[in-house]
């Protein structure tokens, strides 16, 4: 059965309007071998772009540059924090722990200049009434004693004397 | 809080535990005194009083006087030289800290003669902080004497 081509054009037609659904299978593999047998239609087939869904047939148009300006001015606006900073009432219980580091430092300072001062401090005059003589060497010709000064002889005095004539 | 007294309490036990170590190793102060026993005068130094009546009755010296005082530090085993007059001199090594408060010194006295160094006595005492020993007998121009004093802490 040969195939007219006003009635390929019309399959054609309704293809390019309303969709592949809008064929019965018969429609379609007439077309397909109408295609098949003629490469102009099959460039012809190969350019349609497909019929978009009715949901999509309903969008509304894609906005414009002012409206997109708009729309990122209230996202900028809206994404800044609303949040204040948390204010901390300062207590005594802020300090704590600083006020206490330094006290321990302050009273370590003054223990050691205590000790400083008491090292350096007057030093009263006073006289050994015990000396332990662990070694005693004199060179020849002199000899080495132990004398006693004070009121009550308790003070030693390494003394040596020439002996040498 | 508890941190920070924790943190307290532990150097203090470490410090508490250093201080022996550090007291053996601290530097020893030392004071010398030059003394010079003389015929020539009576004048007698008031720090000397104590002792320069008992060396009258022994010697023939009438007059002590203090002819200088050297005071510096030196740590255990590390010597401190002090000058003298009339070409003595003395050195003074910390030997060691003892028990009860003393410690163990040398002591070496020298006298300069010329390009040599004679050494006129050498002693180790163990003498108790803070009093002076007394090292003398040397012989100075005009018939003196010279006495050292030495005490250390």
């Amino acid at each position: 059965m040969s195939q007219s081509p006003y009635n390929i054009s019309k399959l054609f037609d309704r293809l390019a309007e309303q969709g592949l659904d809008a064929l019965s299978p018969d429609d379609v593999a007439r077309l397909e071998a109408a295609a098949n047998a003629n490469p102009a239609l099959e460039a012809r087939l190969a350019r349609l772009t497909p019929v978009p869904e009715p949901i999509w047939q309903t969008l509304p148009p894609m906005p414009d540059d002012e409206q997109w300006d708009a729309m990122w001015a209230r996202v900028h606006k809206r994404s800044t924090p609303q949040a204040q900073p948390v204010r901390r009432r300062l207590t005594l219980r802020t300090y704590l722990r600083p006020i206490v580091a330094a006290a321990a430092c302050v009273l370590l300072a003054l223990v050691w200049n205590t000790y400083e001062r008491s090292e350096t401090s007057a030093w009263p005059v006073e006289w050994a009434h015990q000396v332990e003589i662990n070694n005693l060497e004199v060179p020849e010709g002199e000899t080495a004693f132990v004398l006693t000064a004070g009121e009550a002889n308790e003070i030693p005095v390494i003394w040596v004397l020439n002996t040498q004539g | 809080m508890r941190t920070t007294l924790v943190t307290l309490g532990l150097a203090a036990v470490v410090l508490a535990s250093a201080a022996p170590a550090l007291a053996q190793d601290r530097p020893v102060q030392i004071e010398v005194w030059s003394i010079q026993a003389t015929t020539k005068h009576d004048k007698i130094a008031p720090e000397l009083k104590e002792i320069a009546e008992s060396l009258k009755r022994q010697f023939k010296y009438t007059g002590f006087t203090l002819a200088d005082r050297d005071r510096g530090g030196a740590k255990p085993n590390e010597t401190y030289k002090a000058g003298l007059p009339h070409n003595y001199s003395v050195s003074i090594t910390p030997k060691s800290r003892e028990d009860g408060g003393r410690i163990k010194m040398q002591v070496v006295v020298t006298k300069k003669d010329g390009d040599k160094e004679k050494t006129e006595l050498n002693t180790t005492v163990t003498v108790r902080e803070g009093p002076f020993s007394l090292y003398g007998g040397w012989s100075l121009p005009g018939g003196d004497a010279l006495i050292i004093a030495i005490r250390v802490r």
